[in-house]
């Protein structure tokens, strides 16, 4: 009988793995593993996003579970670390350093051969090779996180972790560095990113983790992650002067499917978004009625992740 | 895969956490403050009536016991305190090279600063104080090992524990200075207490202290706290959890 091969290895192996603070929960029971390409961890802030991060860099151990980059645990093996490339969340540098020389440094403790070139070649990549010579400190928030980014792309690492890496940039760095990531992911690479604003993971990649509340509350294609959404039904607050009437009219043509009147305001549930969207003007010609303000309710990030809670 | 090689990493280290140590407002109260030995010095060596034991006891009191602590305090303290703090450490803690490295660098960078900022007002006073070469040689040498020993004791202190800065002064001022004084066990855990025992044993000016190591003893317990400052530093970083 042939030998039963080796499970594959591979380059993010995340297992069961939990962390606690004292009594807080961080992350619970965490498992999913990722191969080349890009992947996007959605979670709001407080989600327990930075806190896998760190477990996946090393800078602090699970609890219970185990984290593996590369079949490696990068607390404890040193020259794993040398293929990884974070850029971690905080915002401190090292501010007496010029961009030339913090990424120069990263270039250096990474053993990088030729660190003046790679280095020079990190910063372009991020559009910051015309201020090379100016201290980080003196520098934007856009900027120091360009030059986080190239410290972590200098070592031209094959696993990159980024901590809300969009963070702070303008819309045409946003562009960039978007096309940059899909770029090193179809290299070849494991590009892991953090984000809390949804339509940034939209345009980050497919492949999402979506974190709440500690736990791994979705994973896989992003279509799926908007159609399991879309399937909700949808809270929408209307500012009207009949909101009995008004409201009376989308439930008898089957519009909406809950409602609440205060006041002036009407407060509805609608799993016919879409109709919804069609319609609502028109009615309100039809009846006379006016109105003042449509908001929708729960198309936060929060909302969302309450959906997918529910739906484990 | 393969990790830096370690005095490249040191080399590195040191050098980054130099740069950041530097910064002008320490160095201004530095140099204020290694100003005021000498100016004591030059009094002292002009109005002792017995210049070596004056000198023996103003380079104890004054120098291995504030001056010299102090200073390694400010600054071995912040080398990795400070990045642990402020989330720099990252930068360092995640990348082939060995915790060891990060420590030994960063005591370096340490040693770097606080050494010419001691040792050179040191020696000033001392010539000041003419007690003779005795006492200068004896201050050079002293100041050097204390340095080296506070450093790797404070950077450790850095990595252990929030504000080092008062847990150091605390340690310098009521450990060292008024419990050492009374009890001869706590004396021997006082860095201090060696390095005063070089220059009053070198100079034969006997002050009656309770805690009486021998110049070679004191020499190799300097030493001793120097290599373990640095091995725990080590170690804590292996364990710490970094922001």
């Amino acid at each position: 009988m042939a030998p039963k091969p080796p499970p594959p290895i591979h380059m993010i192996d995340v297992s069961g793995a939990s962390k606690t603070f004292g009594n807080v929960v961080a992350v619970s029971d965490v498992s999913f593993t990722l191969d080349a390409g890009v992947t996007a961890l959605l979670g709001p802030n407080g989600a327990g996003k930075s806190t896998l991060f760190r477990m996946l860099c090393g800078l602090t151990t699970p609890t219970v579970g185990t984290v593996k980059v590369l079949g490696r645990d990068a607390r404890k093996d040193t020259p794993v670390r040398g293929k990884i490339g974070l850029s971690p969340q905080q915002d401190a540098l090292f501010d007496r350093l010029t961009a030339q020389q913090f990424v120069e440094i990263a270039a250096k403790t990474h053993g990088v051969a030729n660190s003046l070139e790679s280095t020079k070649h990190a910063l372009t990549l991020v559009d910051l090779e015309t201020v090379t010579n100016k201290p980080v400190g003196s520098f934007s928030k856009g900027m120091r996180q360009r030059v986080k980014l190239a410290a972590a792309l200098v070592n031209d690492p094959q696993i990159l972790i980024l901590d809300e890496p969009l963070s702070g940039l303008d819309p045409v760095q946003r562009n960039r560095m978007i096309e940059l990531f899909h770029s090193l992911g179809s290299q070849g690479k494991c590009v892991l990113i953090s984000s809390h604003i949804l339509d940034e993971v939209a345009r980050i990649g497919s492949q999402v983790l979506v974190i709440a509340q500690g736990r791994l509350a979705a994973s896989g294609d992003y279509r799926d992650l908007r159609t399991l959404m879309e399937d909700q039904p949808h809270a929408i607050q209307i500012r009207t002067n009949q909101p009995r009437r008004l409201g009376a009219a989308l439930l008898e043509r089957e519009i909406i499917d809950g409602i609440n009147i205060e006041e002036e305001t009407l407060n509805i549930t609608t799993s016919h978004i879409d109709t919804f969207g069609r319609s609502i003007a028109p009615i309100a010609k039809e009846l006379n009625v006016s109105l003042n303000e449509v908001v929708p309710m729960d198309d936060d990030l929060e909302s969302v992740f309450r959906y997918l809670i529910k739906g484990k | 895969m393969s990790s830096i090689p370690a005095l490249q990493a040191i080399k590195l280290t040191h050098n980054v956490l130099l740069k950041q140590l530097i910064t002008k407002g320490r160095l201004i109260g530095i140099i204020i403050v290694g100003l005021l030995p000498i100016l004591l010095g030059w009094v002292i060596g002009r109005q002792s009536d017995d210049p070596l034991e004056a000198g023996v006891g103003f380079v104890s009191y004054m120098g291995l016991s504030i001056l010299v602590p102090i200073v390694a305090l400010i600054f071995a303290s912040a080398s990795l305190g400070d990045t642990r703090e402020d989330g720099t450490l990252v930068y360092l803690w995640l990348r082939p090279i060995s915790r060891l490295s990060v420590s030994i660098g960063a005591w370096a960078a340490s040693v770097t600063i606080a050494l010419p900022l001691t040792v050179i007002p040191m020696t000033i006073s001392a010539i000041l104080l003419d007690a003779g070469n005795t006492v200068i040689v004896g201050t050079v040498l002293t100041s050097i090992l204390a340095v080296l020993a506070y450093s790797s004791l404070f950077v450790l202190l850095g990595l252990i524990v929030k504000n080092p800065v008062l847990w150091g002064i605390a340690y310098i001022f009521i450990w060292e200075a008024i419990v050492a004084s009374f009890a001869k066990p706590a004396a021997a855990l006082a860095i201090s207490g060696y390095s005063r025992a070089i220059i009053t044993k070198r100079t034969n000016v006997d002050f009656d202290y309770l805690f009486d190591p021998s110049q070679g003893v004191s020499a190799l317990m300097l030493i001793i706290i120097t290599i373990a400052g640095i091995a725990f530093s080590s170690a804590r970083l292996n364990r710490l959890e970094v922001p």
